[in-house]
């Protein structure tokens, strides 16, 4: 036996060779950068362009890339979940931490509501950018403003929202600018505007789509498309909302609004899917179910209901015990359903009596719309307009005729205090599930009080102590670490 | 070469160096590269470092006291369970310091073993499976490590107690989920046999050959994930470096490589093989 000594020693020597080869040059290639797409913005779109530019930013708003997560699913975590109408229910521990007031920037949920907002914002300003050149004389002067109006709406909608999350948050309103890196990088990196202009930029939209988009009577059976009632009634909510709130523009949208609706009968019809776009709709994402072609199925309530696992978003003893201190049947039962799956938590602990989520009643065939806006929110908003110029006999009327619908008998206050907490109550029962009680305890600044005085089933203090800070998200760390101009909400 | 014996060895070895010389559009950094779900990504590119770099916390164990992971804080002293973004810092590379390689062949009469050895020395692998199996954050399944998680005050152990809240700072990115991702592993072997010529012709047959091959047959060592030699971020080329979503199953694989979301190993395999050859 012979080992090949020459041979190793050749193996070793070229290898040693290899290595003071590799060691005395640095590989010079040129790196193959990513390709940046110059759009020439010269160049005019054609109508046929702008009208499937403009159905995509509607599908980005409901669809399932962004907008049913952005929209439906966290919309109910955000505004029920982190309020005192749900517990997180389910085993996650983004939606548990939101529930306890335990977020921190990594939560998947506050990244992802920050990635969906803007992506469906970045898909906005490309449409906004591209329909705005097009000169095809195939597209009129009205319906092309008409479709710069509703994209503006649906972008001011989405700031809206973030600035009720995130508080400060950075403005764009262009497409990132692809005429070189250096401008790419500095319209892509872009620092947080204070509250107070992301809300110009809201009302600048709202405005604007105001004037040009058309009414609610030249769409019947529509209640998605952008009308002159939605932008009105984002008006309304947004005047509420920004701080201080300017009542007498809330009771002027609010009053602009209401005449082009009228409250269905039966509240049970809201949810039963045979009442699509219905009377008191003012803005209403449509499902039409798992079908062929484009149809959108709307998921969530698959994450609601069934027995599988436990289901997210269980609702509290608190909103229980108010629908039945209210002897609120019709708005419970359509809101609530107690079901015998064996599953139970230290807030329920019967295993045959546990409380799901059942506004929207369709697990299995994603046919369940989501109302963005319904009469009733404007109408109590209206009242609470009244009230903040001490017209309690007013706010009555609002109120009592929400109430009536549902069997329940004259609000006995007749205080503005009592009438303001009155208020504040319909509010939670008639919208609950829906997505607007955090964002109503925030306006009013009871968020802080009413959460910190919550009690579990057996009345003892849940104790979520919830500072100031916590009622802003976090900025994401992933955004944090992208962005150096981003600048972390203050105790994160 | 006197006898039956024959043997040849084949040994490689490379090193590679590299370093971020420039970044686009003045950028003295780029994130969003090695995603974690429901943490911070492990890796980021900056200038003047290599491509791979670790970037997170640095772990200094379970306060006994309370069962929470401490870290060490933006001054580089203090403890802490919570510590701040900008006390992260460089902890590792996936880059190794040298890969190798050695195929050895031994013949004897009719016998033939073929023997690829091969491995890699000095890199780091972000073991992401881990930090899901030992995180208890949720419901899911965990490994039998959290069997020894802190219980109660005076607890000393490594692994911290359950994250009631769920919020993952018990298992952010950090220096607990590095490990050495030095191995070496015979990838392939092979016994093989020759049929004697005499016995062949007998049967009309030019030749024949029996053999017994094993891929990945021993690998030798202290990753604790499934495949030292895996990469979750293998298979894709895409930069998302602007893109704004949290998920990163389009990661770069050149930057962020190193790591290990549980990826599926590679197998195990022994093939059991006859050559024949016809006239």
């Amino acid at each position: 036996m012979k080992l090949d000594l020459k041979y190793i020693a050749i193996a070793i020597a070229s290898s040693g060779l290899l290595v003071l080869a590799g060691c005395s040059k640095v590989l010079d290639k040129d790196p193959k950068t990513n390709v940046i797409t110059v759009t020439d913005t010269a160049v005019s779109v054609s109508a046929a362009t702008a009208n499937s530019l403009m159905s995509g930013v509607y599908t980005k708003y409901k669809g399932y890339d962004n907008g049913l997560e952005f929209n439906v699913f966290d919309r109910i975590t955000n505004g029920d979940v982190r309020s005192d109408n749900c517990y997180a229910g389910g085993d996650n521990p983004d939606n548990i931490t939101i529930d306890l007031f335990a977020t921190n920037a990594v939560n998947n949920n506050v990244s992802r509501d920050w990635a969906d907002g803007f992506a469906i914002i970045a898909n906005a300003n490309s449409a906004i950018d591209q329909i705005a050149r097009c000169t095809d004389p195939a597209l009129s002067a009205t319906r092309k403003s008409q479709m710069l109006g509703e994209a503006r709406a649906i972008r001011a909608a989405v700031y809206f929202d973030l600035v009720r999350i995130y508080g400060k948050v950075p403005v764009m309103l262009v497409p990132p600018d692809q005429s070189n890196s250096e401008n790419l990088i500095k319209s892509t990196l872009v620092a947080q505007s204070s509250v107070d202009s992301v809300y110009l930029t809201i009302l600048n939209d709202l405005w604007y789509a105001r004037g040009t988009v058309s009414n609610v009577s030249d769409h019947p059976g529509d209640k998605f498309t952008v009308t002159k009632g939605i932008v009105n009634a984002l008006l309304a909510k947004v005047y509420a909302a920004k701080s201080p709130a300017n009542w007498d523009s809330v009771a002027y949208y609010c009053d602009q609004t209401i005449p082009g609706y009228t409250l269905l009968p039966d509240y049970h019809q809201l949810w039963d899917n045979n009442h699509k776009n219905n009377s008191e709709a003012i803005w209403e994402l449509n499902y039409a179910g798992y079908g062929a072609g484009d149809e959108i199925g709307n998921w969530v309530p698959s994450i609601f209901i069934g027995s599988g696992y436990k289901k997210f978003e269980t609702p509290t003893n608190d909103l229980v015990n108010a629908f039945n201190s209210e002897g609120d049947t019709i708005r419970r039962n359509a809101s609530i359903t107690f079901v015998d799956y064996g599953w139970s938590d230290p807030y329920w602990k019967d295993p045959n009596n546990f409380p799901i989520l059942t506004k929207y009643n369709d697990p299995n065939s994603g046919i369940n719309d989501f109302y963005l806006i319904r009469l009733p929110d404007i109408l109590l908003l209206r009242a609470e307009a009244y009230v903040a110029k001490g017209d309690v006999a007013n706010a009555a009327i609002l109120v009592n005729k929400v109430r009536s619908r549902v069997g329940l008998g004259a609000t006995p206050a007749n205080t503005a205090a009592d009438m303001t907490l009155a208020i504040e109550k319909e509010r939670r029962l008639e919208l609950a599930f829906e997505g607007h009680r955090w964002f109503d305890l925030l306006r009013t600044g009871r968020a802080i009080p009413v959460m910190n005085a919550q009690k579990d089933g057996a009345g003892a203090p849940i104790n979520y102590n919830v500072q100031a800070y916590e009622l802003l998200y976090p900025i994401p760390q992933t955004q944090l670490d992208l962005n150096p101009l981003l600048q972390q909400n203050t105790g994160y | 070469m006197k006898g039956p014996w024959r043997w040849n060895t084949d040994l490689n070895f490379s090193f590679n160096r590299n370093k971020v010389l420039d970044l686009p559009y003045n950028l003295s950094y780029i994130s969003g590269f090695g995603g974690v779900y429901g943490r911070t990504n492990a890796i980021l590119l900056q200038k003047g470092y290599g491509l791979g770099e670790f970037y997170g916390w640095v772990a200094k164990g379970v306060d006994p006291a309370t069962g929470h992971e401490l870290y060490l804080g933006k001054d580089g002293k203090t403890l802490t369970d919570a510590p701040s973004s900008s006390a992260r810092q460089f902890i590792g590379n996936a880059q190794p310091k040298f890969v190798y390689g050695m195929t050895n062949s031994v013949s004897w009469k009719n016998f033939d073993l073929t023997v690829f050895i091969q491995g890699s020395y000095g890199n780091k692998i972000f073991n992401a499976g881990r930090l899901e199996l030992e995180s208890m954050t949720d419901l899911s399944n965990q490994s039998t490590a959290i069997l020894r998680r802190w219980r109660k005050a005076g607890d000393v152990t490594d692994i911290p107690g359950v994250d009631t809240l769920g919020n993952g700072d018990n298992s952010r990115v950090s220096t607990r989920f590095l490990e050495s991702g030095s191995y070496l592993r015979v990838k392939t072997m092979t016994i093989s046999y020759k049929i004697p010529q005499s016995v062949v012709s007998r049967l009309g047959l030019a030749g024949i050959m029996v053999y017994v091959s094993a891929n990945n047959l021993i690998t030798i060592t202290k990753y604790k994930g499934f495949d030292p030699e895996v990469s979750s971020y293998g298979s894709t080329n895409n930069n998302t470096s602007y893109n704004t979503t949290t998920t990163n199953s389009t990661d770069n694989r050149n930057i962020s490589i190193g790591m290990d979301s549980g990826a599926y190993p590679q197998s195990k395999m022994i093939l059991f093989g006859l050559n024949v050859s016809l006239k």
